[in-house]
């Protein structure tokens, strides 16, 4: 057994927290919603509701190599296989009972938003079908272009306000809005943190590798404007901090510095990490978990969250996703990107190939490597085939670099 | 009568010589929309010929240098004409927010088309907030003005009040039509009804119903095929390929009523006159579904099949899924423990633009209607 | 007497039975050599030899399978589901289930009163869970396909193959030769996929005993025990798997031909 952090032991005290509360809540007082990845949570915790977050406990799932099991068990009442991992190992928990946090418990009612795909709007749909609960869809327009139009944002706060009476009809709760305007600065304040512990990986070497913070990230996804998120952040941040000081490498002798652009392939992280180990690369960041740093304007709380929810990245125009890489690779001074391209979340792959074409033709060109997989299934992920393509990537990036570490700065 | 039907059949088969003739008559402007609703009647109005770009058999080489294999044929399809040249007649195009595969093609469409001229139509999905209207107005709005700068015409309120009552009776007609398939559906191939359907897709309305109000008495003492020993729903994204429909035909199963995308759910809720323009199209998008693209909570889409079996006195149900579509293929698994639960038959049959070999969709349909006592050994 | 004949043209295979007078099995052959290559004449020649009448003497014919509209001769055709279901019935009357697994696609069909079919699910165009899985994977492994089985029975763990897809799971295949796995827990994870990924679809159908196992990969005793493990149900393998759906077609024609007179 590996020596545990402190900020590693409040995670894990976290992690069961999240997931045993909500079954030994009183409903009348905490009721339990279940929310897509990036909701406006703030009204929820102001009105003491429990979120619980499908998607991450799929991750869960699949980082314990039940994906397959679970999918299946929804295959076999009807889902396709094309459909989300996510949505089938999920769905597939509900059928069989099966989980590794021993399932989540029951929702009083769904909040979805489509800020990240279309799919989690079926998906809901379904759930809400399932279990007989009232079900409110934020509804954030996909940005075509380089600004979010106002109509758009006004429409999206619009709901945002008819979020309010329909919270307090499903909860039978008054809002209470100055309560929520304390959950909103502790959310503030946890997501400065969370963009304060991403941008340590721009020390070389970086304190801790991408895949480390798909871990860290479970407070900032799933607990978001709580005292106890805020907490764990300010532990964790401290700690890295620690470790920098004294110079430690999350890879050692780092010589590489890889972006990782996608879902995690859940199921797989570990021998990835230990073959990008053997070449000395390092994934310091990644496009992921940019995508729980929202930071509100308190001032103008409604239309600031209306942006904020709405400018999700992979909700954003392909040549706003660009600059958001060219940002990146300049940031945080990056050698190369391996892209996932996920058969399960089509908003992140399609237009893959045409985002690495336009990178290659700005004066930002690193190497890239795309390759096949899936998040939570790894029926349609081929590990040989990752190997192949991460040496064909490696290999000419060792050539050109210099032997003893990083790449000139020009 | 026989040439007009054919006509319009010449129209369905080959879409891109007639829309070319249309713009080298009229000097106008053809504007290509995706799948699956356009506000066809703004378009209309400024004067430019709406055309449907929902995909088509072809084969994949170019486009997929550009998504990968499990963007769904409609999409691929469409990428692969634009890449080819096919729509080099086509002056504007129109993406609808209609999933996550079209919304991500028109970021793609833009970065290889930069030139062309291209609007995106993002619909509010959460029609129930009272900010969707507002939302919605303001979407049309700009719809209208950038169709003016394409077409430099302008959209009275009088040419859109026109274009209204043009589309209500194209509508009604195809209504009658649809009830026609149901009351006589030996007067119409499965192909030809098809067909019927996707012409109109591709000619201007005014002149379509002057076709279809010609042929509907007509097609009323026609006869083609003996009646149907199975009568079927159809529901879905499209009736692609169409051999389908013939090999139905073949084994004696006719399509009684559809809920397809490319079919009754793009010609349901006839605009309401008695509104003010524009509004009465955005309340006519509020009103539209059941359908697997319009945000849904009660999933109503499972009570309208089963009212469409009972009405048509139907005897089974094809779910017939574009692979890949995220959407339907959601919808399948509650619509299956529905129709299961009301003793409906159901079969699933997976279909993409360019498949080619039909064995296996024969198989499957003739063992259907062997399940439903309606085929051979029984 | 009334002699009446089945044809059954798979991808691969032809298969063709001759039965007298609805009951009786005069001849049956499987003959290599399915929709290409003139497997059907090769089958129907040689199962008319074996049975020792001429094609005058055959009362009617039917064609079943995916040549079936190609094929002719024959005077009606039924769906490969139909004969299945029919076939099933004459050699296990008490069969609810039939899980059909060619060369091209796997089937399951679900049995009512006198062999009616009241339900059935077919995979999708990609090959997992067929003949042709299993042929790719043996190709990989170096073996011939009818060994699989063999190899099989000697394994002492399954080495899991995770990927479905046919190209992913053959690189899973080599790259756990290269791993020194043995070779026959290979074959028994190989065995395991395709149980996985058949089991998987039967479930969409409520299943009950008694459930038989026809077409060409029923004669791996592997993949049907895998099945049965997998399904938690006894698998019955009837006497004639390669033949069932022409044992069908065989006694479609009789009634077809009884009718008539």
């Amino acid at each position: 057994m590996l020596k545990m952090s402190h900020a590693g032991n409040y995670l894990l005290g976290l992690t069961m927290l999240h997931y045993t509360a909500p079954k030994q809540a009183d409903r009348k007082k905490n009721p339990v919603a279940w929310c897509s990845s990036i909701v406006p949570v703030e009204f929820l915790r102001a009105l003491d509701v429990l979120p619980l977050f499908p998607e991450n406990h799929a991750a869960l799932i699949g980082a314990r190599k039940m994906g397959v099991e679970l999918a299946e068990a929804a295959e076999a009442i009807g889902y396709s296989n094309d459909i989300c991992s996510y949505a089938r190992a999920d769905i597939g928990h509900i059928l069989t009972g099966k989980s590794p946090v021993d399932g989540l418990a029951r929702p009083d009612f769904l909040v979805c938003c489509n800020n990240i795909c279309g799919t989690v709007v079926k998906w809901y749909e379904n759930l809400a079908k399932h279990f007989h609960v009232p079900l409110f869809l934020l509804d954030t327009p996909f940005n075509h272009e380089r600004e979010i139009s106002e109509h758009s944002l006004r429409y999206v706060e619009g709901q945002l306000r008819e979020f309010i009476p329909w919270l307090e009809g499903v909860t039978g709760k008054i809002f209470d809005y100055e309560r929520f305007q304390e959950i909103a600065m502790v959310s503030n304040e946890t997501s400065k943190l969370w963009r304060e512990v991403l941008a340590l990986a721009k020390h070389k070497p970086a304190p801790f590798t991408a895949f480390d913070t798909f871990n860290y990230m479970a407070p900032i996804v799933t607990m978001r404007g709580t005292p106890e998120a805020l907490e764990y952040y300010r532990l964790l941040l401290d700690e890295l901090l620690q470790k920098v000081k004294e110079g430690a490498a999350a890879v050692p002798g780092e010589k590489y510095r890889l972006l990782w652009n996608g879902i995690p392939v859940w199921y797989s992280m570990r021998p990835m990490l230990q073959l990008l180990a053997k070449y000395r690369a390092n994934l310091v960041c990644s496009t992921y978990t940019n995508g729980w740093v929202l930071e509100f304007d308190t001032d103008n709380l409604l239309g600031s969250m209306a942006r904020v929810y709405s400018a999700i990245m992979i909700n954003q125009s392909l040549g706003l996703k660009l600059t958001n890489l060219q940002k990146m690779l300049s940031n945080f001074d990056l050698d190369g990107i391996i892209h996932h391209s996920n058969r399960s979340c089509k908003p992140y792959c399609f237009g893959l190939y045409d985002l690495s074409r336009q990178l290659q033709a700005s004066n930002h060109a690193v190497p890239e490597m795309i390759f096949d997989g899936d998040q939570t299934d790894p029926r349609h992920f081929s590990w040989a085939q990752f190997e192949s393509r991460f040496q064909s990537f490696i290999e000419p990036l060792m050539l050109t670099q210099s032997p003893n570490g990083y790449r000139r700065q020009s | 009568m026989e040439s007009v039907l054919q006509s319009l059949l010449e129209v369905a088969a080959n879409p891109s010589s007639e829309v070319s003739r249309w713009r080298q008559r009229t000097g106008g402007k053809v504007v290509g929309w995706l799948p699956i609703y356009v506000p066809e009647e703004i378009i209309h109005a400024a004067g430019a010929l709406p055309v449907s770009l929902w995909g088509g058999r072809t084969e994949i080489v170019r486009a997929d240098a550009h998504l990968q294999g499990f963007a769904c044929s409609v999409v691929r399809a469409v990428l692969e004409y634009g890449l080819k040249g096919t729509y080099n007649m086509v002056d504007g195009f129109i993406f609808p927010s209609t999933c996550d595969h079209i919304q991500n093609t028109s970021d793609i469409w833009a970065s290889l088309f930069p030139d062309r001229p291209k609007f995106d139509l993002v619909y509010p999905a959460n029609r129930q907030s009272k900010a969707a209207v507002v939302y919605l107005e303001q979407l049309f709005a700009d719809l209208e003005q950038w169709l003016e700068e394409l077409t430099g015409q302008k959209v009275t309120s009088e040419k859109l009040r026109e274009s209204v009552k043009i589309y209500n009776c194209y509508r009604a007609l195809l209504a009658d039509l649809f009830s026609l398939r149901s009351r006589k559906p030996e007067s119409l191939s499965g192909p030809e009804m098809g067909q019927i359907v996707k012409s109109s897709l591709f000619l201007e309305k005014a002149e379509f119903n002057r076709h279809l109000s010609d042929l509907l008495p007509w097609l009323e003492h026609r006869k083609v095929k003996p009646a149907p020993k199975a009568r079927l729903v159809l529901t879905g994204i499209m009736a692609e390929p169409q051999e389908i429909l013939a090999i139905l035909d073949e084994l004696g199963g006719a399509i009684v009523a559809d809920d397809l995308a490319l079919g009754a759910r793009i010609l349901r809720a006839p605009v309401r006159e008695e509104l003010p323009l524009p509004a009465a199209l955005v309340d006519r998008h509020l009103r539209l579904g059941p359908c697997s693209t319009l945000y849904d909570w009660r999933k109503g889409r499972g009570a309208h099949v089963q009212h469409l079996v009972a009405e048509h006195a139907a005897d089974g149900v094809i779910f017939i899924n574009m692979k890949f579509c995220e959407a339907e293929e959601f919808d399948y698994p509650v619509l299956k423990a529905e129709l299961e639960e009301a003793g409906i038959p159901l079969l699933f049959l997976e279909v993409e633009q360019q498949m080619a070999a039909m064995g296996q969709i024969r198989t499957r349909l003739q063992a259907f209607l062997e399940v439903l006592g309606k085929g051979a050994g029984s | 007497m009334i002699l009446t004949m089945g044809v059954d043209l798979g991808s691969i295979t032809a298969k063709c039975v001759i039965l007298q007078d609805g009951h009786q099995v005069l001849a049956e052959r499987v003959v290599k050599g399915g929709m290409i290559g003139g497997g059907a004449e090769k089958a129907v020649a040689e199962a008319l030899t074996a049975a020792g009448v001429a094609q005058e003497e055959i009362a009617n014919a039917v064609a079943t399978g995916y040549g079936r509209v190609i094929y002719a001769a024959a005077n009606e055709e039924m769906s490969e589901i139909g004969c299945h279901g029919k076939g099933a019935f004459f050699q296990e009357p008490a069969a609810r289930i039939v899980i059909d697994i060619g060369g091209q696609d796997f089937k399951v069909i679900k049995l009512g009163a006198g062999g009616r079919v009241v339900n059935f699910v077919m995979n999708e165009k990609c090959a997992a869970g067929t003949g042709r899985f299993l042929e790719v994977m043996a190709q990989a492994l170096g073996h011939p396909v009818s060994e699989l089985a063999q190899i099989g029975s000697r394994a002492t763990e399954k080495v899991a193959i995770s990927s479905t897809c046919t190209v992913f799971a053959e690189s899973e295949v080599i790259s756990h030769l290269a791993a020194d796995k043995k070779v026959a827990d290979i074959v028994a994870g190989i065995h395991e996929s395709i149980a996985r990924r058949i089991a998987g679809l039967a479930q969409r159908l409520t299943l009950e005993d008694k459930i038989l196992v026809t077409g060409g990969v029923a004669q791996n005793q592997g993949v049907v025990a895998a099945l049965a493990e997998r399904l938690g149900r006894e698998m019955f393998v009837p006497r004639f798997p390669q033949s069932n759906g022409a044992l069908g077609a065989a006694l479609y024609a009789f009634e077809k031909s009884s009718l008539v007179r």
